[in-house]
């Protein structure tokens, strides 16, 4: 409700009522997709977290950093990666391509967890 | 017969060009001759800078006569631009006259590249670059600190800037040269409360920096480079600071750079150790006719080792002037988030084990050497001494500890799936 109210006050010309149901259908189906495939999301970034905290050696508390921080702004180095990759597949019982390994994919928990989400569900279909 | 001559004109313009500031790009041939009138200089005085542990004075201004310190500055800045395989062999070809003279040659080459690859985009960088050609200027490095226990990609200093303005402090261990350099370029952390690794790398010239001598440098080998510890004042302005992390500029540039031009400095004393003892075996040889000398294996063995290490270092200045292309061609096309932390990760595992395989065979080799020249080979004054370069070698493993780079190296061999990828 509180995105409905935002796109209302930043909106300086009518909006039917039709685009804010939209919209609103549209925030909730997203949610629902999200926890349907997932299961529990939250839960993986807590893992995720969790490995972050024993192997990635950041410069400050992982709990200090959002899912969207930058990690390698927090100190996250190319060795620490290396440890960082292994605990993750080692958890998700996964094996992320050479491919996938850049900088993006190690650039927050947020990307580490859809990456986590879809190497799941390609390497559980195979 | 007026072809020639025509030619001769066209060199003589070339020369007239010299006398007005301006230099055309010379090719590496040229370039080397040039490497070896120097080296020529840096022999007739080695024995004396490793006698009384001073700075190789003599090779340094044959160095600056030569114009050799813009060797790897690319053209549109006024340089040469010799390509890393080049500036490898100009190493090489220093390195049989005097190792402190032609280590310090790969110092300030690795120091070069950092403000090529990290500066041109920024105009002070740029007309600094202009005054290295012009000056022949010879560039240092402070990037260890005391108190952060040897790991150069951390700093406890850092940079504070006021008004776009900066003073710093180090506490440097160890600075090669750095008395006798004209710019050294500093690590430091990025500001006041930055972690020990956001680090950024300035370019301080002499005029903004102090150095005060701590220690002295009174050691086993590389006598030559002055590598005494200092405490460093700098003041400057912000543009003085390359924009990119130091983290970057490392990984890119200073390591690849460093490691192959160390390992070309051990290859070319090694060889000139070889080519002592392969002297003497010949003459050995002479003195004995149809009989081979009882060193005959050693002698074998001594060349087969050097021959595999200028393959491998073949391999690793390849990879590296391959994986800089392909960044270049990256950075045209936009940002480097996606390129694949395999081919980084694998490329520093290649260095790291090219440092390891060079530093450990050129010891190997020499000591052959010194058992095939006997005597000759162990008094110091004899056409076929290789004490010296025994002792100059045996700073290799410790040039960033071997056992930190094998540590190191287990750790980036983790990440790759095959370890010793194939021919």
């Amino acid at each position: 409700l509180r995105e409905i109210d935002f796109t209302r006050r930043n909106t300086t010309a009518f909006v039917p009522l039709h685009t804010l149901s939209e919209a609103l259908n549209a925030v909730v189906s997203e949610r629902c997709t999200v926890g349907q495939v997932t299961g529990e999301p939250d839960k993986m970034k807590t893992e995720l977290r969790r490995i972050l905290a024993e192997s990635a050696r950041l410069d400050v508390s992982i709990d200090s950093l959002s899912d969207s921080d930058d990690l390698y702004a927090a100190g996250l180095s190319s060795l620490a990666t290396v440890h960082v990759m292994l605990a993750i597949e080692d958890e998700f019982g996964i094996e992320i391509p050479d491919h996938m390994l850049t900088r993006r994919l190690f650039s927050s928990v947020d990307s580490l967890a859809a990456a986590v989400e879809e190497l799941r569900r390609s390497q559980a279909d195979a | 017969m007026n072809a020639p001559v025509q030619e001769l004109d066209a060199a003589e313009c070339v020369g007239q060009a010299n006398a007005h500031g301006t230099h055309a790009p010379r090719s590496e041939s040229e370039l080397l001759d040039a490497a070896r009138r120097v080296s020529a200089v840096a022999a007739k005085h080695a024995d004396s800078v490793d006698r009384e542990a001073r700075f190789p004075a003599e090779a340094v201004a044959a160095m600056r006569a030569e114009r050799l310190f813009s060797a790897m500055i690319p053209a549109e800045h006024g340089g040469d631009g010799l390509p890393l395989t080049g500036v490898a062999r100009l190493c090489e070809a220093l390195a049989q006259g005097c190792a402190s003279a032609a280590m310090i040659y790969a110092m300030h080459q690795s120091q070069v590249v950092c403000i090529v690859n990290h500066g041109a985009n920024v105009p002070w960088q740029r007309a600094f670059l202009a005054r290295m050609v012009d000056e022949q200027l010879l560039l240092a490095s402070a990037t260890s600190e005391e108190n952060i226990g040897g790991n150069m990609r951390t700093s406890a200093c850092a940079v504070d800037l006021v008004d776009g303005a900066f003073n710093i402090e180090k506490m440097a261990p160890t600075i090669s040269y750095g008395t006798y350099s004209d710019c050294i370029l500093v690590t430091a952390r990025r500001h006041p409360e930055a972690p020990p690794s956001d680090q950024v790398l300035i370019v301080a010239p002499r005029e903004t920096l102090t150095l005060e001598s701590r220690g002295t440098w009174d050691t086993l080998g590389m006598r030559g480079t002055c590598s005494e510890g200092h405490r460093l004042t700098a003041s400057g302005t912000a543009d003085q600071i390359l924009p990119d992390a130091f983290a970057k500029i490392a990984d890119e540039s200073m390591l690849p750079v460093s490691h192959t031009l160390w390992s070309s400095v051990w290859t070319g004393i090694a060889s000139d150790a070889v080519n002592r003892a392969h002297q003497f075996f010949r003459n050995q040889a002479r003195g004995k006719p149809g009989a081979l000398p009882p060193s005959a294996s050693r002698l074998a063995q001594a060349v087969t080792l050097v021959k595999m290490m200028q393959a491998r270092l073949r391999e690793s200045l390849a990879n590296v002037e391959a994986a800089s292309a392909a960044r270049a061609a990256r950075q045209s096309t936009g940002d480097d988030a996606d390129a694949p932390l395999t081919a980084s990760i694998g490329i520093n595992a290649d260095l790291n084990m090219l440092k390891l395989a060079i530093s450990q065979s050129a010891i190997q080799v020499v000591q052959e050497t010194l058992m095939i020249c006997g005597m000759a080979g162990y008094k110091n004054d004899t056409p076929y001494s290789v004490g010296r370069h025994l002792r100059d070698l045996h700073s290799a493993p410790l040039m960033i500890s071997n056992d930190r780079i094998e540590l190191n190296t287990a750790n980036l061999l983790l990440a790759q799936r095959s370890a010793t990828g194939t021919l």
